[in-house]
């Protein structure tokens, strides 16, 4: 092994032991991947072990040998090949020093971590990887990542779900042999509220027509067709607004006549809550009644709550908002014209309010488990 | 050499294995998995995850076993990823997986993989007849005839294919279940990407729909031949064909044959059509459904779809009067030949290429005859979807459910 390889296996090594510390397995996030829910969780979830040595294990890497970097914050990045011996020899050397995994969802998981002696696994779950690989049509993926959920929820020390739908789907999947601890922490992400803007309890109506948005991507789960029928059947109800990364990617998709009512361009998050948010009225949720869906996280909702903004769901089976009490307008009376009054917009927005309150308490409480499990 | 032992110790794993789950699991109720060669697309797969529904739905544990690693969107039909295994032909992860989720009935679609190994290990196993498998050399009978002897019950998806197998291996206990489709989700499945304004189609063009795979059985050429005739007289008829391309070869010579046809402009190709959206496909796109198949094992499930969604049917008579109790829908035209055992692979590859042959005069009268009373048929109140309840999974699940022993 070349000895500046070696030098500075050692010296992570040597610092994994002395210090508190913990190895993530997971891609490491900058300012340009943040705008992924994936990284925004790592980072959460970094911010958490703040007085920890963290050393980040990945195998992104463009170099045949294994990579140590350092990073701010008592950070190390460790790049390694996955198909070198040598290289996850090593890797899991600095993972018996460091006696604790975290690892962000059962894609970052193998089955060899539960066997190293010693080592306490933590899975973070965002997601059922399974259901999605099969959604995205990667069935041997599936079965694969299938057989390293069933290990996970064995063996793993602790799984921290982003929803209480993702630990019942799992406990409800695997039955008795599902043994693992859980702790049930959702996304929220305290730093955008910086952000935050007074909103009106009553908004004002735009031209005397309510204002309806859809802010978010344009993947093909958020059903960007059925909204795009949805603004035509309504086109006369509404004045739209729609933010995305890429608004080409909208109108390719589009196959009905412009509207002058519909207004599609990109805006950074800050901006969505000033100019769009703060007036708007309805905000597009369209999911399928799908496990995927059905156990989600979308911070997109959130948002709609906080800014009083009542969704329009095509199934209200979303993570755990209904659990907790949401309200909102189906896709299929909205097509139809049934509008809600303003006395129901107010109302719904409310009891909104109230449930961002249970989800924000349910984030704390699961932070504070989360910390107390690290202390 | 190293090969074969280790695969011998893991054998002797597998049975090691298996001996723990099955006395791990005495006393508690077994499930049931089908079988097949790959779970992709098509109408044998599409039945046996219809079977795997049906046994789900009645509280057994239900589970897909692909022999290969072929997998495709059909796998979005099953509950679970977990109810679905690739086994890559490795019988040892086969009986793992059976060991496992305490499988104790097979029901084998097509695929013999194993069987009667299965069979002896203690295993209920079924064999379900999807075609008549002409392609089948005699040997190949033989070798299946010797298979069946490891069965609990052999099925045949119609009377044209128990037909032909027992003409074929001697076997005569062979029960019928008709194959049937789920009306619910025919009728509320997803809106179609596909529509006439995505295909170029006016509303007022004539609609003739084919959904098949390219194989030779399915004789898309024979939609060139009935197409050139009948555009002569209705420019507006429009041929569409829909199926995943199997034999790339035949799509290319009837790409090329399509080329050089007066029909050119009235034929359409198209792929896959995603089975959630096929209720509104059909509904939207087609006008009248068109299945001129050299031989089938029976009636195609996109058959009974087109019915349900009153579109009046013309096809090759596969005993249509014996399977279907209603035929005021659906139109049958006598198969290019005399006799079906005198039908070898070779004589099919050669019939599959020809546009016209003996049947193309007789399906160009008949679909005549549908175009003209097309009023008939999209009248609402000429159509009740009861009549049509022997084409139900309800149907098919109970007859499943009352024949397999688990």
């Amino acid at each position: 092994m070349n000895k500046m390889i070696l030098k500075q296996f050692l010296d992570v090594r040597k610092r994994l032991k002395k210090k508190k510390s913990i190895i993530i397995v997971a891609p490491y996030f900058n300012e340009e991947r943040l705008k992924d829910g994936y990284f925004k969780r790592v980072k959460a979830v970094d911010e958490l072990f703040a007085d920890y040595y963290k050393v980040y294990v990945t195998y992104e890497t463009t170099k045949p040998y294994i990579q140590f970097e350092e990073h701010e914050n008592d950070t190390t990045v460790v790049r390694y090949l996955p198909g070198s011996k040598k290289q996850k020899l090593l890797v899991a050397l600095l993972m018996m020093a460091a006696k604790k995994i975290y690892c962000h969802s059962v894609w970052q998981v193998k089955t060899k971590f539960f066997k190293l002696p010693g080592v306490k696994v933590y899975v973070d779950v965002h997601g059922v990887v399974p259901e999605e690989e099969t959604l995205y049509e990667r069935y041997e993926a599936a079965q694969m990542y299938g057989d390293i959920e069933e290990v996970t929820v064995q063996k793993a020390e602790c799984l921290i779900c982003v929803t209480n739908k993702i630990r019942e789907h799992l406990k409800e999947k695997y039955g008795d042999k599902f043994k693992a601890r859980t702790i049930v922490m959702p996304i929220y992400d305290t730093s955008l509220s910086q952000y935050d803007i007074e909103v009106p309890k009553s908004k004002k109506l735009v031209k005397d027509k309510p204002v309806v948005i859809y802010a978010g991507g344009i993947m093909k789960w958020q059903k960007i067709e059925l909204m795009q029928d949805s603004i035509n059947k309504s086109k006369d109800a509404a004045e739209f607004m729609v933010y995305c990364p890429n608004p080409k990617e909208f109108w390719e998709t589009w196959e009905y006549p412009k509207m002058k009512n519909l207004t599609v361009g990109s805006k950074s998050y800050k901006d969505l809550c000033k100019d769009v948010y703060s007036i708007a009225h309805y905000g597009y949720v369209l999911r399928d009644d799908i496990t995927v869906n059905n156990v989600a996280c979308p911070t997109k909702i959130a948002d709609y709550f906080k800014y009083r903004v009542v969704p329009i769901v095509s199934s209200p089976k979303i993570g755990d908002f209904l659990e907790l009490g949401m309200r909102y307008i189906t896709l299929e009376d909205f097509n139809n014209g049934k509008l809600l009054s303003k006395k129901e917009l107010e109302e719904i927005a409310d009891n909104n309010e109230e449930v961002l309150k249970k989800y924000v308490e349910r984030h704390n409480k699961g932070k504070e488990e989360f910390k107390q499990m690290f202390k | 050499m190293i090969r074969k032992v280790k695969k011998f110790f893991e054998f002797i794993g597998a049975l090691f294995y298996f001996l723990f789950y099955r006395i791990k699991n005495i006393g508690k109720k077994k499930n049931v998995a089908q079988v097949l060669n790959s779970f992709n697309s098509g109408g044998l797969e599409q039945v046996a995850a219809n079977v795997y529904k049906s046994f789900l739905k009645n509280g057994n544990g239900s589970y897909v076993i692909s022999i290969s690693n072929t997998a495709g969107p059909i796998c979005q039909q099953l509950e679970s990823p977990k109810h679905f295994r690739m086994i890559y032909y490795n019988f040892s992860a086969m009986l793992k997986f059976c060991a496992k989720n305490n499988i104790g009935t097979l029901i084998y679609h097509f695929s013999t993989f194993k069987l009667p190994q299965f069979k002896m290990l203690g295993f209920k196993t079924y064999y379900v007849i999807h075609n008549t498998y002409l392609w089948y050399t005699e040997g190949e009978w033989q070798n299946l005839k010797i298979k069946m002897k490891f069965t609990n019950g052999i099925i045949a998806v119609s009377e044209w294919c128990k037909d032909y197998f027992i003409k074929k291996t001697g076997i005569s206990k062979v029960k019928v279940i008709l194959n049937g489709i789920d009306f619910q989700n025919l009728q509320s499945g997803n809106i179609s990407t596909i529509t006439r304004k995505s295909l170029g189609i006016k509303n007022d063009d004539i609609v003739v729909l084919t959904v098949g795979s390219y194989t030779d059985q399915k004789h898309q050429m024979a939609i060139l031949g009935i197409a050139e005739q009948m555009i002569k007289k209705y420019k507006n008829m429009k041929f569409l064909c829909a199926g995943p391309i199997l034999n790339r070869d035949l799509f290319k010579l009837f790409k090329r044959e399509l080329k050089k046809s007066s029909a050119n402009k009235n034929v359409i190709i198209l792929e896959y059509v995603p089975q959630d959206q096929m209720g509104d496909f059909i509904h939207n796109v087609c006008d009248i459904y068109l299945q001129p198949s050299i031989h089938e094992a029976g009636v195609p499930l996109t058959v009974m779809e087109a019915l349900i969604k009153k579109k009046p049917v013309i096809m090759t008579d596969f005993m249509l009067d014996k399977t279907f109790p209603v035929i005021d829908r659906i139109v049958g035209v006598r198969p290019p030949y005399e006799d079906l055992m005198s039908i070898t692979p070779k004589k099919v590859i050669e019939m599959t290429k020809k546009k016209v042959d003996s049947s193309t005069n007789e399906y160009v009268r008949k679909l005549e005859d549908i175009v003209s009373n097309l009023d008939y048929y999209r009248d609402e109140s000429n159509f009740n979807i009861d009549d049509y309840a022997f084409l139900s999974m309800e149907r098919m699940a109970q007859e499943y459910i009352d024949y397999i022993i688990i």
